[in-house]
């Protein structure tokens, strides 16, 4: 078809208006009146609506056109409606906003891919010892490579401010198992394997970032460790996270060690045991397949006769997901609730607006509309309405993104790197604008397929007939219970939170600083030395008048675990086995446990007589009193640790060291003096009268007095440290409340949206009641008494249905059982509160309006 | 609502009829709009111009598809009108669609054999 553009309705209309004036024209010369003649001349045309509209239709480019036409009228419409376009705004906007916002961030926390080749095919196994890992992966067939890691610890000296780091020491074949290549220089060699090799590091990213300021140069050149320089062989990939980043049981994750060193730079390489692997399946391989061909190499190697028990092998994705799948679960619930209450949110909305534009469709499809023009205008209408609810969704997304990264606790680095996730996005802006299409189509069906008679017939403005009625009745109470399920859900974690935080580690966290320091052995050779090193600094912060007590141990709470021994009840019979007793142990200076504030519950701690020389003591903490003396006293009896028998002189008040939620420790307390080896190695605890960070510098200081190459590491106040530990949880907690408010408040604007509605529609109702004396209070009792029905009813669904699904939350609940009933009467209470609130301003609105007004309203 | 729907199906009957009695009219000589419709009521006996407004919907098509043109002017009485040409391309249609509809009222005539007295 030919499209002649320049002709426009003017130009047509002048046509019709000559036609006519021709026409009138001839019938005057017939003989008729000029007036009779025009009559007669316009009737014989014709409908010149009908005519004016088909040729609109026939000669434009019709949809842009129409679309134009429809859009200013939707426009309009919208703006006339303010409430309504308001409410449904607000939906959609929330809805994909914030749903999009907390998305993306959940994403970039828990489930960002791992930063290596194809993780889904590497496993982790643990061979202990170095010798067995080459044992064991000696010509495997179901790992195409493998590697193997420990954790040591080393100061690097030199250059600013020597500090230490921890490192890991790894085998040549762990990088290109990983599929990890250095982003500058290159990985380690087989050379790197053997002992006395000529030593050589990779540098973390990060680490060369903030020490060395990424300094290019720096690739080449030595830096020193632990005194001794070490060829500088690259520097590691920004985004590696190596070891793998599972979460412990508190919800902290490892970080990645600083320095990386080729296995053969460890001392006691053949001795050591804590060697961990990571392999990768070769074509066709699994898990099993790979886990019974270790187990069948490692029994080869165990001498006959002593059991082996079997390997175990995991899949390292699994590792790392693993422990974040209840958490995914509950956050894919609360998207899916929150989505539902928007979903519900909008019905309503689509129930009202069926009512109030029956009428005015009916006017227009009797005033000669064609069917197809009404449908075209509504879904305009509905598309205006997406489109300004999808950007809103948008812009919500942007600051929700923003809000949530500023309020995220810093300690967790992730976070940062939030931005919005497209895929989300993608799906909540398609969710939204289908139900807003759905919303927009059906007002139009039904007049149609009604027909008008019976919608012109109604005298008021339409009110909600009774299908409709009880279809509105039913998106109002599952709107509500949706909300209620998603809040207790969102009470039941927050409070779980609060729980966590508020439990006791068994110590004084509270002024308390700490600092981690290593003596280099080449300084400090002999036990004396070590000893002598930190009496003189105990003296010295002693003196300081902001330091309480001050004292040291080889292994904080919450910082590196434990290792565990076994050890010997000496006077009974010898239980070897897993059964065998064991027990955490940590190396103490005297007058640890009064500067940690942990009670001794029985005998003394450790002073200064308890000496290499003198008689053998371990003070032991409380649980492992109970389990192995039940019902008398330990004091004074004997174990045999370390191959020392040593008299329990004292019980210390037991302390968690993972964390709030894991048990209690087995502790065996030594005195650093008598301890088996020298621990070069402690962690300096000093309480404090005033504010812990004023005394940092203190501190610093006098260590450096003692020793001015000394390096310090973690010099900082426990505050810090807990805050850290504990950042994950609080940010879960922000997550969580944030679905919780952002379902309330779409529970909420619905309520308040639909109830303006339900009263704008009773106004003439409320006009004649008042005019016939109802008292104001009544008519809003009239008016409330229904949503008040379903906000309760909605409540109680909500509340049944919460009961029913809340057991699923159990793994992530502490302290609270899933049936809590004073988070779900506290939820109830306050959610029926504030939904009543929002039924209650519109209908005390609709109360002042002037009766007359009200009258002719219709 | 009855009269509508009989009128539309008598509009869509005669509307491939109509584009060519209008071409035909055209093509005795340029016509405006109510000429057109008149010279239609008065040479057909019966009634197949329901109202003149349903003329344009088929001018405007065959303006569309390049078969008659259109051009202000004044009529005889100075009244300004539009009038239509029929064109080259127009001539051609018309000639084949009068051969068309010749053969089929020839075919349906045979069929109903000679009308009954």
């Amino acid at each position: 078809m030919r499209w002649r553009g320049t002709r426009n309705d003017e130009d047509f209309a002048q046509e019709v208006q000559a036609h006519i004036a021709l026409e009138t024209d001839r019938l005057i010369s017939d003989g008729v009146s000029p007036e009779e003649a025009r009559a007669a001349a316009i009737r014989t045309f014709g409908n010149i609506t009908r005519t004016q509209e088909q040729f609109y239709e026939s000669r434009r480019v019709m949809w842009l056109d129409d679309a134009q036409r429809d859009v200013s009228y939707a426009l309009r419409t919208l703006v006339k409606n303010r409430r309504f376009t308001l409410v449904a705004v607000v939906t959609l906007a929330l809805a994909i906003g914030a749903n999009t916002a907390i998305v993306s961030v959940l994403d970039a926390v828990l489930l960002r891919p791992l930063p290596y080749a194809k993780p889904s095919e590497l496993v982790a196994f643990s061979p202990g010892g170095y010798d067995t890992f080459r044992e064991w992966t000696a010509g495997l067939r179901w790992l195409q490579s493998s590697g193997a890691y420990t954790y040591s610890l080393a100061n690097v000296t030199g250059g600013v401010e020597p500090v230490r780091v921890r490192t890991l020491a790894v085998t040549s074949s762990l990088l290109s198992t990983l599929g990890v290549e250095p982003v500058l220089g290159r990985g380690f060699t087989a050379e790197d394997d053997l002992p006395h090799a000529t030593p050589r590091l990779l540098l973390r990213h990060g680490f060369w970032g903030s020490r060395f300021g990424g300094d290019p140069g720096l690739l080449g050149r030595t830096v020193e460790l632990n005194g001794r320089p070490h060829e500088v062989i690259g520097i590691l990939p920004p985004s590696l996270e190596f070891p793998p980043p599972a979460r412990s049981n508190d919800g902290s994750m490892p970080s990645t060690p600083d320095v990386w060193t080729g296995v053969g730079w460890l001392p006691d390489l053949h001795e050591r045991s804590g060697f961990y692997a990571i392999g990768r399946l070769a074509l066709g391989s699994s898990v099993a397949l790979v886990a019974a061909e270790l187990s069948v190499a490692a029994n080869a190697a165990t001498a006959p006769g002593r059991g082996q028990s079997p390997v175990v092998v995991h899949r390292v994705d699994e590792i790392v997901v693993a422990p974040l799948r209840p958490a995914v679960l509950a956050f894919t619930a609360a998207v899916a609730l929150v989505l539902l209450v928007a979903c519900a949110n909008l019905g309503s909305l689509l129930l009202v607006r069926l009512a109030t534009r029956q009428r005015e469709l009916a006017v227009r499809v009797s005033l000669g509309a064609s069917p197809g023009r009404i449908v075209r205008q509504m879904l305009t209408e509905s598309a205006v309405l997406a489109f300004a609810g999808a950007l809103a969704g948008i812009g919500v997304a942007w600051l929700g993104l923003r809000m949530l990264l500023t309020l995220a606790p810093p300690e967790l680095a992730r976070v940062q790197n939030a931005t919005l996730n497209p895929r989300v996005l993608a799906v909540a802006l398609m969710l939204a604008v289908v139900t807003t299409l759905l919303i927009g189509l059906l007002p139009a069906m039904r007049v149609l397929v009604r027909g008008t008679p019976q919608a012109l017939g109604s005298m008021r403005a339409a009110t909600m007939d009774r299908t409709t009625g009880r279809a509105h009745a039913i998106l109002v109470a599952s709107e509500v219970a949706f909300a209620v399920v998603l809040l207790i859900g969102g009470g039941l974690l927050l409070r779980s939170f609060a729980a966590l935080a508020s439990v006791s580690p068994g110590f004084q966290m509270e002024g308390l600083v700490t600092a981690d320091i290593l003596l280099p052995s080449d300084r400090y050779q002999s036990r004396g030395s070590v000893l002598r090193f930190f009496d003189r600094l105990e003296e010295q912060l002693a003196a300081h008048p902001g330091v309480r007590s001050v004292s040291a141990i080889d292994r904080l709470p919450y910082g590196p675990s434990f290792s565990q021994l076994g050890f010997h009840v000496v006077g009974r019979a010898a239980v070897t086995g897993p059964d065998a007793p064991r027990g955490f142990n940590a190396a103490v200076r005297p007058g640890y446990f009064q500067t940690m504030g942990i009670p001794v519950l029985q005998g003394r701690e450790f002073t200064a007589e308890d000496r290499i020389d003198a008689r053998p003591v371990v003070v032991i903490g409380r649980a492992l009193a109970e389990r192995y003396w039940p019902s008398a006293s330990p004091l004074r009896e004997r174990i045999m640790v370390f191959g020392v028998e040593r008299e329990i002189v004292g019980v210390a008040g037991d302390i968690r060291h993972f964390g709030p939620t894991t048990p209690v420790d087995p502790m065996i307390y030594l005195p650093q003096a008598q301890d088996v080896t020298t621990r070069r190695m402690m962690t300096v605890v000093a309480r404090t009268a005033g504010p812990p960070d004023a005394l940092l510098t203190a501190i610093r200081a006098a260590i450096h007095t003692l020793d001015a190459q000394l390096p310090i590491s973690n010099l900082r106040s426990f505050g810090t440290l807990r805050a850290e530990r504990t950042a994950s949880q609080r940010f879960n907690a922000l997550l969580v409340g944030s679905f919780a408010v952002l379902a309330m408040l779409l529970a909420i604007v619905g309520i308040y949206g639909v109830m303006s509605f339900v009263v704008a529609q009773r106004t003439h109702e409320i006009g004649i009641r008042m005019a016939l004396g109802a008292r104001r209070s009544e008519v809003m009792w009239l008016v409330l008494r229904q949503s008040l029905i379903l906000t309760v009813v909605g409540l109680f669904l909500g509340a049944a249905a919460a009961a029913a699904v809340t057991r699923f939350l159990k793994a992530m609940l502490f302290g609270l059982t899933p049936l809590d009933p004073t988070t779900f009467i506290a939820v109830s209470l306050m959610f029926g509160l504030i939904a009543a609130l929002a039924a209650y301003l519109p209908a005390r609105r609709a109360t002042k309006v002037d009766a007359l007004i009200a009258l002719r309203y219709e | 609502m009855s009269t509508r729907k009989s009128e539309q199906e008598r509009v869509s009957l005669f509307q491939g009829t109509l584009d060519l009695l209008i071409l035909r009219t055209l093509a005795f000589g340029p016509q405006h709009g109510q000429g057109i419709a008149r010279v239609i009521e008065q040479q057909a006996e019966d009634r197949l111009l329901v109202d003149h407004g349903s003329l344009y919907p088929a001018l405007q098509r065959l303006e569309s598809r390049g078969w008659i043109n259109a051009e202000w002017g004044t009529s005889n009485n100075n009244r300004k009108a539009r009038f239509y040409t029929i064109t080259k391309t127009g001539r051609k249609q018309l000639t084949a669609e009068t051969h068309q509809w010749r053969r089929f009222v020839t075919a349906v005539g045979r069929i109903l054999g000679p009308e009954e007295a």
